[in-house]
């Protein structure tokens, strides 16, 4: 989409230029386009505002002008080779965390979170980082705490006390994202979406974290509560006796 | 029913009507039209309603109106001074501290509140006081060096 909002706004401002050296009886090549108006170079009285434009171009100040680019993709991937456009763009991302268990209550503590994301040009840089890490505390919540649940079809966790989103007593001492840029090209300027990457890899790596820690005990159901630890170190525990 | 009481909202003494079953938040921005303070919970969880009351940060979800008699309350609104910011408002823009910006206001007088009570709190001392302010956008870090920054001074 940012490619297509960007040659549209280059389309868009062709197609002013172009009224505007009709109108102003000169060459699209002496014009520009700045504060609000199109002007001739080094004429400085020499300009038609973009009101003025839409007016010779639709008779009033109000108008559409339009401007776009399509992507189409190939439908899927071929099925034979595994290759080919499937999507405009898929990210790319990794996740390290470091966890600490507590084998008396279950209780999972993350530590540590690193994780590297694929950004194709990160415009703004902190931005993107933001973004990154509001993504890893989401997907802190989601592999830890968050969790609707229904009695009957009826949600009974409807709230912020019970459903429990990470607080910053959750939030990891050492907490970093890291911008890979390569350059993508299908976004404008090489950029594609950020954020939403940082997610997915976080609850696999904290549960392979917690199968590190526990000597192989692997749980494979979300959220990670105390008690579903305790359930597994218990039944582990019976199986050795 | 209509309740007058005497109150100070950001340093402006002042006479109000009330409803008895009227929230402090429900006062501000319905009748006072101070529009930062904003609802998330409606339950005193989130914190992103949260006002200083002598002070003391308090969810003016969970608070009447009427208990504002007599107290000083300061909303986000009131926190600049003659058209300065806050040097909390300006540690949160440094360190932007926020995203979306919907905890901001709370946050932002929770960590005012904080400074009051503390002016040099450690790191443990902040997360212990701000857990009660939720930042769904994830932004815990930079409020941390914002109010690491404000400890310092």
């Amino acid at each position: 989409m940012g490619q297509a909002a960007q040659k549209a706004a280059v389309e868009i401002r062709n197609q002013l230029l172009e009224v505007g050296a009709k109108k102003l009886e000169a060459r699209i090549e002496d014009l520009e386009l700045r504060d609000g108006a199109v002007w001739v170079r080094g004429v400085p009285d020499k300009r038609l505002s973009i009101t003025e434009i839409f007016k010779a171009r639709f008779g009033a100040s109000v108008g559409s002008m339009f401007g776009g680019y399509c992507f189409k993709t190939e439908g899927g991937l071929n099925p034979k080779t595994g290759k080919g456009k499937a999507a405009a763009f898929w990210f790319f991302s990794a996740c390290g965390v470091e966890v600490e268990v507590d084998t008396e209550t279950g209780k999972v503590r993350v530590l540590r979170i690193v994780t590297a994301v694929d950004a194709g040009k990160a415009i703004h840089p902190k931005q993107c980082g933001l973004q990154n890490e509001g993504s890893m505390l989401s997907g802190l919540g989601s592999a830890l705490f968050e969790e609707m649940v229904y009695d009957n079809g009826q949600p009974i966790n409807s709230n912020f006390l019970e459903y429990m989103l990470p607080s910053m007593e959750d939030q990891p001492l050492e907490f970093r994202s890291v911008l890979v840029e390569t350059p993508h090209p299908e976004g404008p300027s090489g950029a594609k979406g950020v954020g939403e990457a940082a997610l997915p890899p976080v609850a696999p790596a904290i549960g392979n974290a917690i199968a590190n820690a526990l000597g192989g005990i692997r749980i494979r159901d979300l959220p990670v509560k105390p008690d579903k630890i305790v359930a597994l170190l218990n039944a582990a525990a019976t199986e050795r006796s | 029913m209509k309740i007058t009481i005497s109150t100070t909202i950001n340093g402006q003494p002042q006479e109000v009507t009330v409803k008895p079953n009227q929230t402090l938040l429900e006062f501000l921005r319905d009748d006072l039209a101070l529009k930062g303070s904003v609802e998330g919970c409606g339950v005193g969880v989130c914190g992103s309603c949260t006002v200083l009351v002598d002070g003391r940060p308090v969810s003016s979800c969970l608070m009447l109106a009427t208990n504002a008699e007599a107290k000083k309350v300061t909303t986000i609104e009131g926190l600049s001074q003659s058209g300065e910011l806050d040097p909390v408002q300006e540690a949160f823009l440094k360190h932007q501290a926020f995203q979306c910006g919907y905890c901001t206001p709370g946050m932002i007088m929770a960590v005012k509140g904080l400074l009051v009570s503390n002016p040099h709190p450690t790191e443990e001392q902040a997360r212990d006081y701000l857990s009660g302010n939720l930042c769904r956008c994830g932004t815990y870090v930079e409020v941390l060096a914002a109010v690491k920054e404000l400890a310092e001074r």
